[in-house]
């Protein structure tokens, strides 16, 4: 499991000023788990995520993943093979000249047999439903392509989490949804433990657990419906609600009541029906 | 000032063995002064390729490009007139901050028009207030160091500056948060109305496009597949889908209604008001 024990983490701005961007936070991530961490720019939840694979390496405070503490670079190639990441831009994240050769480079980089090499690339293409494209090259790809690829190429390292930071916010629709179930397939399916690191309040809700984040603190935390009962929290802290939240409150306004949270369109109309 | 695309077509020289062709072709298209449209389609449509003939980025090989007095066709020269009118806000623009300085970042563009150090400083301000930027206490200040909301709406500051009198938006609030996001869009329509701009707005956010704009481009391959009020092209969610778009949340909602044999009316797009209002009618509507 992946334990973070009061971490701290502060900068220096040009000014000698220093900006707190992590106080004191703890979580708990099981192997299995499916976790999202929500907040806005500026939030920490990126900082946080840093901290997983060592980054950052913690100024204060504890960051361990399977017993092994993230302490300095002796031991971050050890975490990194652990832990893998996937960032915002799929174009930042492609080194190779096709899918096939983007796999291949972080394969190289920890000397697998070339033998099994390939074998290994169908696999991680496979699971990221890009196994017939492994000749494309990146610009004769959609940005959600670009981006499973870029998970793919995380998964042929075999990592025991995978940590993403806002994949789907380049994205148009169609993308944000290819990528979003692949991680929950692979969640499901694989029981890979997935750390989601977004500000689509519609991707947190298929999470076991829902992390809220505000200026480096940890405000929140629990299942989504009881993440999202706490609308005034959320509110004071200008998150928005899901669409179909919002929905809820203004007819609650309007004098009818729904039996439980609604988080998804489905959930609403499914209220909707009991009530008519 | 008004923009009219006549027969525009653009073809990129692309190798390729798959015998598809990319660019734009045969796009027809006329926008009146001060109005406010939406160009929507997937990746890869061509809506980029056209919001670049506007300010003759791209010279068009076929057909003219017509804004205001300027006419573009692939024979023009000297266009710089004419970038001066269209301002254009890329995907990303804080990715184009470059200057040790808000001001000074600001300052590029006017400067680069030929204007004395007053009017600089002036469309400066002016520029900065309407994204309820602080003048004083940020003009020193770097880029840099701002917030993701605020770096971006400095990028935009900068296209403003130069006083364009149409203003092209690229998914102006990708990568922002919620709240960011909504007070940009808020910020976007004021500006609009208080410069009286012809706004262009590119989107893949449908509930979005439905806020901002009255008339709708659909693309599809680099080609106009259809168009009409917001609302008209709206009601089309099976064309809209086939096309790989989204639909409005409103849409969504109602159409599983309809489903559940709940709702019988038009599939329409609305804000999320009225759509509490039409379904708590249908809710005390059955029980009365």
């Amino acid at each position: 499991m992946i334990k973070i024990i009061d971490l701290e983490h502060e900068y220096k701005k040009d000014n000698n000023e220093s900006i707190k961007t992590l106080n004191k936070v703890n979580i708990d991530i099981n192997k299995g788990d499916f976790v999202s961490i929500i907040g806005h720019n500026g939030s920490g939840k990126s900082t946080l995520a840093k901290h997983l694979n060592g980054l950052i390496i913690p100024q204060k405070g504890e960051v361990i993943i399977d017993d092994i503490k993230v302490i300095d670079d002796n031991n971050i190639w050890e975490i990194r093979r652990k832990v893998g990441m996937v960032f915002q831009n799929p174009d930042n994240q492609f080194v190779g000249g096709t899918i096939e050769e983007d796999i291949a480079f972080g394969l190289e980089n920890i000397g697998f047999p070339s033998k099994d090499m390939m074998e290994r690339i169908n696999y991680a293409a496979g699971k990221v439903g890009m196994g017939d494209y492994l000749k494309r090259p990146p610009h004769k790809l959609s940005g959600g392509q670009k981006q499973r690829s870029a998970i793919g190429s995380v998964l042929a390292m075999e990592p025991d989490y995978l940590v993403l930071d806002e994949p789907t916010s380049m994205l148009d629709p169609k993308g944000r949804k290819e990528v979003i179930e692949v991680l929950r397939t692979l969640n499901k399916q694989d029981k890979m433990t997935i750390l989601l690191i977004t500000h689509f309040m519609d991707e947190v809700v298929y999470s076991d657990k829902v992390i809220v984040m505000d200026k480096g603190n940890i405000v929140l935390q629990g299942t989504p419906k009881e993440v999202f009962n706490n609308k005034k929290m959320l509110k004071s802290i200008n998150l928005e609600l899901p669409k179909a939240a919002i929905l809820q409150e203004i007819i609650a306004n309007k004098g009818i009541n729904f039996k439980d949270e609604v988080l998804t369109k489905e959930d609403l109309v499914e209220e909707l029906w009991q009530l008519f | 000032m008004a923009v009219i695309l006549e027969n525009v077509y653009y073809k990129y020289d692309v190798e390729d063995n798959t015998n598809i062709e990319y660019g734009i072709f045969n796009i027809n298209m006329n926008v009146e002064q001060g109005k406010t449209v939406g160009i929507i389609g997937k990746t890869g449509s061509g809506k980029s390729t056209l919001m670049q003939h506007l300010n003759a980025l791209y010279l068009p090989q076929k057909g003219k490009v017509i804004v205001g007095d300027f006419i573009v066709d692939k024979k023009s020269k000297d266009l710089r007139n004419l970038r001066k009118k269209v301002g254009m806000v890329f995907q990303y623009p804080e990715d184009q901050l470059f200057e040790e300085t808000i001001f000074n970042d600001l300052a590029f563009g006017p400067k680069n028009l030929g204007l004395s150090k007053e009017q600089i400083e002036k469309a400066i301000r002016g520029a900065m207030a309407d994204l309820e930027l602080d003048f004083d206490s940020m003009k020193d200040r770097s880029p840099y160091q701002l917030s993701g909301g605020q770096k971006r709406k400095v990028a935009i500051a900068s296209v403003l500056a130069m006083n364009p009198q149409i203003l092209v938006l690229d998914e102006p609030t990708a990568g922002l948060d919620p709240k960011s996001k909504k007070d940009l869009l808020n910020l976007l329509i004021s500006i609009k109305n208080k410069r009286n701009l012809t706004l262009f707005f590119v989107s893949h956010n449908m509930d979005d496009v439905f806020l901002l704009t009255e008339y709708i481009y659909v693309m599809c391959d680099g080609r106009i597949v259809f168009e009409g009020s917001t609302e008209e092209v709206f009601k089309e969610n099976t064309k809209l889908r086939e096309l790989d778009l989204g639909v409005p949340f409103s849409v969504e909602v109602l159409e599983l209604l309809e489903k559940r044999g709940m709702y019988k009316g038009p599939l329409k797009p609305m804000e999320l008001e009225e759509l509490a209002d039409l379904l708590v009618g249908i809710i005390r509507g059955k029980n009365d």
